[in-house]
């Protein structure tokens, strides 16, 4: 089983629920596809065995065969090429990788290369298979990494869990895409609703099982609860506030040490999914 | 010299947008406001903003795929590096959700079978509130470009900023480090962090710091939430004091600060803690004196 957990609003608790999810069920690979800021290894610890850079392909100009048509330039969706009169040059931070340039060039002119934009940590906790995904400072561009990571480690037969980024523009889309089911975790103010609201409607449009886990669910407003339910959002579980979550996160304790208790409501949740599909 | 200052976090919830509203409802009409959270904006629930006028923002172009004029010969397909199209029983099948608008299958395609249209991805909004001019956006729900959408609600935000004679735009940014972030700090005077003190709070502060030294602009640090953890708060304090980082205020915890958010309003405007009051003016001094020692 595939399961993505995501929120539109950042800071409601996505880490929090996937590692306490992860480690609450035995042997599931963990995807962290939050990659310019990955915070699930503070959490589950894991010891990484190996760092892969990742690159994406950007063109590389023989400049012995440009002819300084523009054709390249033209054919790039993204800025990434500036053709002059007698210059060229290429914006990798811009690129896609998309290889539009090179098919547009008349001359054969370019080729690809290797541009760094990040790294990928693979790593294990105890039957816990971890991989990060990390952007490099000063990169743009988050989406090609996630695409990567899904295609390269996103397809087991047994279960994954993803932990997304915020938002819920094309980051947030690749990362929940091709899952079986999508936690979406709010909080019970007007901005958890608020961004909540696109979220699912996001999931909606593509197709996705969801459900919603009300976090810090006793601050704020018990309305918005009732919104959540007269929209039709599923509501899998509710954690009310508890300073001693806030402090065991802010020093890195998973929730099922801090209150043990979570770890079988955890598994709960994970069997009630499964019954969901 | 209009200037621009953003409110930035790396982590999400770290209160940025609390802080924010803060600001502008000390700040009433002395600066445009704007929420470059373009795809998780909250800020227009305390704004309450009426419109006053709307553009749409025009994303990429997309393929639309004639069945007619495709022969399933399978091109698109093979150049397609985002497993967007795939010919099943002699029909492309294609799914918006993998596209990312490169163009690669209308521009290859032999038999012109791929049209394209150009995606409306969002719509900017120029308001009033109650705090003074408000500059917004949506960007339609899964739709990519929210850096470009950042930039371009930047230049309304200048062009307001410009007719009604304010000298400062003070922006919400968006969490992350990536794209949208970096369409929203760069050229402008001073980046304000706003951290949290827990281990993942600390990690992302430091990358947008870092981000923002790469770009050469001024960063302040806010502590939000600053009782959940005291040694947490000494490692920022230190990380700050090494890094010549002024810390321009700490905020506690409190669920009045959540209450008013709850009942749309800022938290000058409901009933809480003087401290907490006290605190954002503080942070806003802190600003002023920032801007002033840098000649503005």
């Amino acid at each position: 089983m595939k399961v993505a957990v995501a929120s539109g609003k950042g800071g409601t608790g996505k880490t929090l629920i996937s590692t306490a999810l992860a480690l609450s069920i035995d042997y599931v690979r963990f995807l962290d596809l939050d990659v310019e800021e990955p915070n699930a290894d503070i959490f589950l610890k894991p010891e990484i065995r190996e760092r892969i850079p990742y690159a994406l392909p950007v063109p590389n100009i023989n400049l012995n065969r440009c002819t300084y048509c523009g054709e390249c330039a033209k054919a790039c969706e993204f800025g990434a090429i500036f053709v002059g009169p007698k210059s060229i040059s290429v914006f990798e931070k811009l690129c896609h990788g998309c290889a539009s340039c090179k098919l547009a060039c008349p001359e054969n002119a370019i080729t690809e290369k290797p541009y760094e934009i990040g790294e990928i940590s693979i790593g294990k906790k105890g039957t816990i298979e971890y991989i990060q995904g990390f952007l490099k400072l000063t990169e743009a561009l988050a989406t090609p990494i996630i695409r990567h990571m899904k295609r390269e480690y996103g397809n087991v037969s047994g279960n994954l869990i993803i932990d997304a980024p915020p938002g819920t523009s094309c980051p947030f889309v690749q990362s929940i895409s091709d899952t079986d089911f999508v936690i979406l975790v709010t909080e019970p103010t007007p901005f958890g609703l608020s961004d909540l609201k696109i979220a699912v409607n996001v999931a909606r449009d593509m197709k996705l099982n969801f459900g919603v886990i009300i976090n810090r669910s006793d601050i704020g407003s018990p309305k918005i609860k009732k919104e959540i339910k007269e929209n039709g959002i599923p509501i899998l579980m509710e954690i009310p506030f508890d300073r001693r979550i806030a402090e065991g996160y802010s020093k890195g304790i998973p929730l099922i040490e801090t209150l043990p208790d979570y770890r079988e409501c955890m598994k709960s949740l994970w069997n009630e999914i499964g019954g969901r599909l | 010299m209009i200037k621009e200052i953003a409110v930035v976090s790396g982590k999400g919830g770290t209160g940025k947008s609390t802080i924010t509203l803060a600001l502008a409802s000390l700040l009433k009409n002395e600066a445009v406001f704007v929420d470059a959270d373009v795809d998780a904006p909250d800020m227009y629930v305390v704004m309450e903003p009426h419109i006053k006028k709307k553009e749409t923002f025009e994303g990429p172009l997309f393929p639309v795929f004639i069945p007619e004029k495709c022969t399933a010969c399978g091109l698109c397909e093979q150049n397609c590096r985002f497993d967007a199209i795939k010919i099943v029983d002699g029909q492309p099948i294609f799914n918006e959700f993998k596209c990312d608008a490169c163009g690669v299958c209308w521009r290859i395609c032999p038999f012109d079978a791929i049209e394209t249209k150009r995606d409306i991805s969002g719509e900017i909004y120029i308001s009033e509130s109650r705090f003074g001019p408000f500059a917004h956006a949506t960007l339609f729900p899964g739709r990519e470009n929210s850096g470009k959408l950042v930039s371009r609600l930047r230049i309304v935000a200048k062009t307001i900023a410009n007719d009604l004679k304010k000298d400062l735009i003070i922006i919400d940014g968006p969490p992350g480090v990536g794209c949208p972030v970096i369409s929203t700090i760069t050229g402008i005077q001073l980046t304000i962090g706003i951290v949290e003190p827990t281990l993942s709070g600390i990690h992302d502060i430091i990358r947008v710091f870092e981000l923002s030294k790469y770009f050469n602009i001024p960063f302040a640090l806010v502590i939000n939430k600053s009782d959940i953890n005291p040694d947490m708060v000494n490692k920022i304090e230190a990380f700050a004091n090494e890094k010549n980082i002024p810390l321009l205020g700490k905020i506690p915890f409190s669920r009045n600060i959540v209450e008013a958010v709850v009942n749309k309003k800022t938290i000058i405007e409901w009933d809480i803690d003087p401290h907490i009051k006290e605190e954002i003016k503080k942070i806003w001094n802190g600003i002023q004196s920032m801007l002033s020692q840098m000649g503005f």
